[in-house]
């Protein structure tokens, strides 16, 4: 009681936004402190998402594990399982056909684009405006549709397998893929006229939430955020894995770091996903789609880290191996994660507004921080 | 820079401290655990090793004692450094790197509250996934729960068709 007057008196207010609020995107709870509207501290509270997958990973075999991957980040649960068969690959030393490695970039690249399609609305939706939303989940269905045909899945894939990937392409699939990048490079630019330059939008973002470069490093910030503050990194150009070197794409960069760069770098980043699509569809190599490894996998003694770039930044996965059929050890390592951490320093001082384009811009998914 | 420069540098610096290469199949780097924070602080601050990125630190449990990894990276000049200390099980304790590198705040958060590693001078060494009046560390692996039941062992998977019938 007496502590709750000497709060009165000082005229702050502890407000509890989340575990169910519409723009906190899945369980988050931040627990902030406010003066009027300014916040004076912001504290998340995350776990309601734990299922201990890490736990769970040590009871499985490694190709039981893959689809339990899918709910690590289920916007972009390709790249996902990318990351745990990737990380499985390099510790077994298994080599992926070259059509497998192809069709991993398509998926994975198509996955990019429905992620940020997401983050796009709901992003847009946090800061009021309801129309785009429609505009993104229709092009997204296209992209839903497509990994239909390659899986029967909608939104948890488990596309990928240790070795390659499950089945192939359905004839209906390349043209199909043709017809939406044909129609999403036309659908970008309307995006563009319909957000982009609007007034009240520009209110919001620009100038507004920070991110300084090195702040960005030591918070462990990777991905679209970290490109955002001018870090010219990106590990499908500078850590190649897969059959990235194959193909030409640029890495957008901002140097400015506010929500507005965070948004300009993931719109860009769609539209070089295209090309990559493109180029994959047009060079796919035949051949097997999965090497010859036995459903009883065992994997030597070892451990390794395997990163690749997830639509949210870094996903990785580091793998302890004992020998046998299960892994000893399993961490996964996430963007959303660190990225999160950085978010009660650069929302300090700010109005509570602002905390809400904050972290729409940021794009953080609750599975992937709680696992 | 490769691994064998980068401990080549590590070891004029620390001449002190004995770095050693972990077996076969790892690229680790074992150090003792006292002097984490020193060598961290160098792998940061030094232009050369310029390791501006710590990716994660997990911890492993391996029974006998809980091994700490560290994972660092550098953006500028693209080379990986992973070290590793062992520590007691019975009352671990780790000085911690949140303030070199404030992304091992949450990261040991996550030891700590999964493992039961007490990570000294930490700025705020609460659980993170688990509810704050949780007893125990779920990813030990002698962690016991009534709700946690054991995988039937056997010879080989049970395989049943679509009405639930085993196959012999």
């Amino acid at each position: 009681m007496e502590k709750n007057l000497e709060q009165l008196e000082k005229h702050e207010l502890i407000v509890n936004m989340g575990p169910q609020h519409p723009s906190t995107h899945g369980v988050l709870r931040l627990v902030v402190t406010l003066d009027g509207e300014r916040v004076l501290n912001c504290r998340p509270v995350v776990g309601y998402l734990h299922r201990a997958l890490e736990k769970i990973a040590e009871n499985r075999t490694y190709h039981q594990f893959i689809p339990l991957t899918d709910r690590v980040d289920y916007c972009a649960s390709m790249n996902a399982n990318w990351a745990w068969v990737g990380a499985v690959e390099k510790l077994a030393d298994i080599q992926v056909p070259p059509r497998a490695e192809y069709l991993r970039v398509i998926v994975g690249e198509l996955n990019r684009i429905a992620s940020h399609l997401v983050w796009w609305a709901t992003f847009l939706l946090d800061l009021g405006a309801v129309t785009p939303f429609n505009y993104a989940f229709r092009d997204r269905e296209m992209i839903l549709d497509l990994f239909e045909m390659v899986c029967g899945a909608r939104l948890l894939y488990s596309y990928m397998r240790v070795g390659g990937v499950s089945r192939d392409l359905p004839d209906e699939f390349i043209p199909a893929a043709r017809n939406f990048i044909k129609h999403f490079r036309k659908m970008l630019p309307e995006y563009h006229a319909l957000v982009s330059g609007n007034v009240i939008f520009q209110e919001r973002v620009v100038n507004k939430g920070f991110l300084p470069e090195q702040l960005a490093l030591d918070y462990g910030v990777t991905g679209p955020n970290l490109r955002a503050s001018g870090v010219d990194w990106d590990l499908r150009r500078d850590e190649p894995y897969s059959a990235y070197p194959q193909f030409e794409f640029k890495v957008p960069v901002s140097e400015k770091g506010d929500c507005m760069a965070r948004y300009d770098v993931r719109m860009i980043e769609m539209e070089e996903s295209l090309k990559i699509v493109e180029q994959a569809l047009n060079k796919l190599p035949g051949g097997k789609i999965i090497a010859d490894i036995p459903l009883k996998l065992e994997v030597p003694k070892g451990e390794t880290y395997f990163r690749s770039e997830a639509p949210r930044g870094e996903m990785g996965v580091y793998l302890v191996s004992e020998g046998g059929q299960k892994p000893y050890r399993a961490k996964i390592r996430t963007g959303s994660f660190s990225n999160l951490s950085v978010f009660p320093v650069m929302v300090k001082g700010l109005l509570l507004q602002d905390l809400v384009a904050i972290s729409g811009s940021m794009d953080f998914i609750l599975p992937e921080i709680d696992r | 820079m490769k691994r064998d420069e980068i401990l080549a540098k590590l070891a004029a610096k620390f001449p002190q401290v004995v770095f050693r290469l972990s077996q076969e199949n790892s690229d680790g780097v074992y150090l003792p655990s006292g002097i984490i924070p020193q060598v961290a602080e160098f792998l940061k601050n030094d232009p050369e090793l310029a390791f501006d990125l710590m990716n994660y630190m997990t911890a492993i449990d391996y029974i006998s004692e809980f091994e700490l990894v560290y994972h660092f990276s550098s953006l500028l000049a693209k080379h990986h450094l992973v070290l590793k200390t062992q520590v007691d099980r019975k009352s671990p304790q780790v000085p911690t790197l949140a303030l070199i590198y404030p992304t091992a705040d949450w990261f040991e958060r996550e030891v700590y509250d999964l493992f039961g590693v007490e990570f000294t001078d930490h700025p705020d060494l609460t659980r993170i996934m688990m509810p704050d009046d949780w007893a125990g560390h779920p990813m030990r692996k002698d962690y016991a729960h009534e709700n946690l039941i054991p995988l039937p062992t056997g010879s080989g998977p049970v395989i049943a068709d679509h009405t639930g019938h085993k196959a012999d």
